[in-house]
């Protein structure tokens, strides 16, 4: 019954095992060891042992009333039959893999409390198994031991049984733990088959620290001893030790390099160092570009990536671009990350070398960059696939607040980071010389409400743009380019020929340098503090990006 | 809609997610002889997800004594469900 579980989860894992898998549950020794049985003849490549404990040792609770001594004996004798049964399968199919489970070490004793007083208690005799079952397969290549003791010890031996089930149909797992058997199944199948997981990505803000470095200063990002900074501390601690095994970790956030760089080479709680990154992607382009350059920069397949980000919007760009890479759905509740990041089972090799577990250290010291490609059309499908709708209109009463808002906060995607107060933007509204506009932005993952702003002022036949700026987790969307296409249609409709926009460098705005020039605007005058450009309104003819819906109020 | 109805259709739902029938094809004489995919697993998983959607427990012997949907409906009853 595991099986169409196992098959369920590897289906939606992306891949179709060609590979025969056979789980036996319990079965008789007469089956496990006749050549002509069904379990020989399908000649499995996967074999999973289920041996129960109550069917292995259906007298456990009879161990009470033998001596320590005797209790070994019955152990000794129960293990020469696991190994004759494994012996004798390996030998007639050794091309079989067989995955079998270790015992479950019961919780009760009848001996109580005096259990572990004794030289072996009955608990004590069922973990010795375990450890004779460890020992003697650790260097068969063909034979592996799942640590079932550990599974059911992990979602509690009591809680994954249902006993009226068990009575009624011998099934020891209820349903909804099946699927967490079939999951750790898998990790196996999936290390089998080389497909384990190399490489994870990994987003910043709100995943590595809590907190955004665009808006809050290094001091205030929540990484520290302190809740809930050391949850953050947590995971970073956990990836460090994945990053031990070999796997390697990289950086793919949307940020200003130099201020990420700056938090993750000088923020003194931070666990991960630069030297613990593969490859680093901090910029302005979509993750999922990202992704396809570090799997290129690393030379591994983005098959075998997983991404970490804590928001939704690019989870959804990276499993709608990029199907093939793992992407993990963590909550926005970071007290979890670090135990999602433990349960995946997705790094798993069944042996490690000492290469292996260098070999992050390896791809970290010799992480270079290199100029790649873009490969732009399939974000554009995905934009197309988000049904934006946006809505540009003029300021009033409603929306003036939010509008001075952003001038105040918006940091990054600001061409000239000027701040005005409500009463300046009312007064600018009313100016019949100047117009105020806002952008309002929806797709079919919510509403994000007013993400921009512009304020432009015409006089006769030339207009100068004071103020361009988009909310920086809106960016990347086309957005501003809708805003500024709008802007330059009205002002056109009003005669005017010649549009100047200015750009301000701020330590924060780098990105915005170059937004007139890829427009069409030419570079009118440069100095130290503004740079000028204008555009020749008769030579524009650019459009609407098609896949955005746009209504004008 | 009537308490009742909404009850039955919550059954037929979870009959139609568990054995696989249609519900325009059960009535309290369905049964694991009329329906095909009623077997002695789908018959336990159907004990659960039971449970699951009315919040109820059933005991050993109420699961041992269903022999079709009318038994069904005879057990829910019996746990104060309006059906």
């Amino acid at each position: 019954m595991i099986l169409p579980k196992l098959k369920e989860l590897s289906e939606k894992d992306g891949f179709n095992h060609e590979i025969k898998i056979f789980v036996s549950y319990n079965l008789c020794s007469k089956e496990l060891t006749d050549n002509q049985s069904e379990i020989y003849q399908f000649a499995p490549d996967v074999l999973f042992l289920f041996i129960d404990l109550d069917s292995l040792i259906p007298e456990y609770l009879d161990l009470v009333k033998i001596k320590s001594e005797e209790r070994r004996k019955v152990i000794d004798l129960k293990f020469s039959y696991l190994l004759a049964i494994v012996e004798k399968f390996t030998k007639e199919r050794p091309a079989s893999t067989i995955i079998i489970h270790n015992f479950s070490v019961p919780s009760y004793s009848p001996l109580g409390i005096a259990d572990n007083r004794e030289a072996v208690g009955l608990q004590r005799s069922i973990q010795d198994l375990n450890r004779r079952m460890e020992d003697y397969f650790k260097d068969n290549n063909s034979v592996l031991v799942f640590d079932y003791d550990g599974f059911t010890g992990s979602y509690g031996k009591k809680n994954i049984i249902d006993r009226r089930l068990y009575f009624l149909a011998d099934i020891k797992i209820k349903a909804e733990y099946l699927e967490l058997l079939a999951k750790n199944y898998l990790n196996y199948i999936n290390s089998l088959l080389g497909k384990s997981k190399k490489c994870l990505v990994l987003d910043l803000d709100n995943t590595l620290w809590g907190g955004i470095i665009g808006e809050d200063s290094p001091s205030n990002l929540k990484l520290g001893p302190n809740p809930p900074g050391n949850a953050y501390l947590e995971f970073q601690k956990v990836l460090l030790s994945l990053f031990n095994k070999g796997i390697l970790l990289t950086i793919n956030s949307k940020n200003n390099f130099d201020d990420a760089i700056k938090v993750i080479r000088e923020h003194p709680q931070m666990v991960l160092k630069e030297k613990n990154f593969s490859a680093i992607r901090i910029n302005w382009q979509d993750k999922a570009t990202n992704i396809r350059e570090i799997a290129e920069e690393l030379n591994i397949g983005t098959n075998s990536m997983v991404f970490i980000d804590d928001d939704q919007y690019n989870r959804m760009l990276v499993k709608s671009v990029l199907p093939e890479v793992l992407t993990v759905d963590i909550s926005n509740d970071p007290t979890m990350y670090a135990d999602i990041i433990k349960e995946l089972m997705v790094f798993d090799t069944a042996n490690l070398t000492q290469e292996d577990k260098v070999r992050s250290k390896l791809y970290a010291e010799e992480r270079e960059r290199r100029e790649l490609q873009h490969n732009l059309s399939d974000f554009n499908d995905f934009l197309q696939e988000l049904k934006m709708e946006i809505t540009i209109g003029k300021a009033d009463e409603s929306t003036i607040p939010r509008i001075s808002q952003l001038t105040q906060k918006t940091n990054q995607f600001n061409l000239t980071t000027r701040r005005y107060s409500e009463a300046e933007i009312k007064s600018l509204a009313s100016n019949t010389n100047s117009a105020v506009y806002h952008i309002h932005s929806k797709d079919r993952l919510g509403d994000a409400g007013i993400v921009g702003c512009a304020i432009i002022n015409i006089e006769n036949d030339s207009a100068t743009i004071d103020t361009f700026l988009i909310s920086c987790r809106v960016l990347g969307r086309k957005i501003e380019d809708a805003l500024l296409h709008h802007l330059i249609s009205e002002a056109k409709n009003r005669g005017v020929k010649a549009i100047i926009g200015s750009y301000l460098p701020t330590k924060k705005n780098a990105q915005t340098q170059n937004f007139y020039k890829h427009h069409g605007f030419d570079l009118l005058e440069e100095s130290a503090d503004q740079v000028l450009w204008i555009l020749n309104v008769e030579n524009y003819n650019s459009t609407w990006p098609e896949f955005i819906k746009i209504n004008i109020n | 809609m009537e308490e009742k109805t909404l009850n039955l259709q919550k059954l037929n739902g979870i009959l139609k997610s568990v054995i696989k029938i249609s519900p325009d094809l059960i009535n309290d004489k369905t049964s694991p002889e009329t329906a095909e995919n009623w077997d002695s697993f789908n018959g336990l998983m159907l004990v659960t997800e039971l449970e699951k959607g009315f919040s109820v427990r059933f005991t050993i012997d109420e699961i041992i004594a269903v022999t079709c949907v009318g038994d069904i409906k005879d057990s829910l009853r019996h746990h104060g469900i309006n059906i």
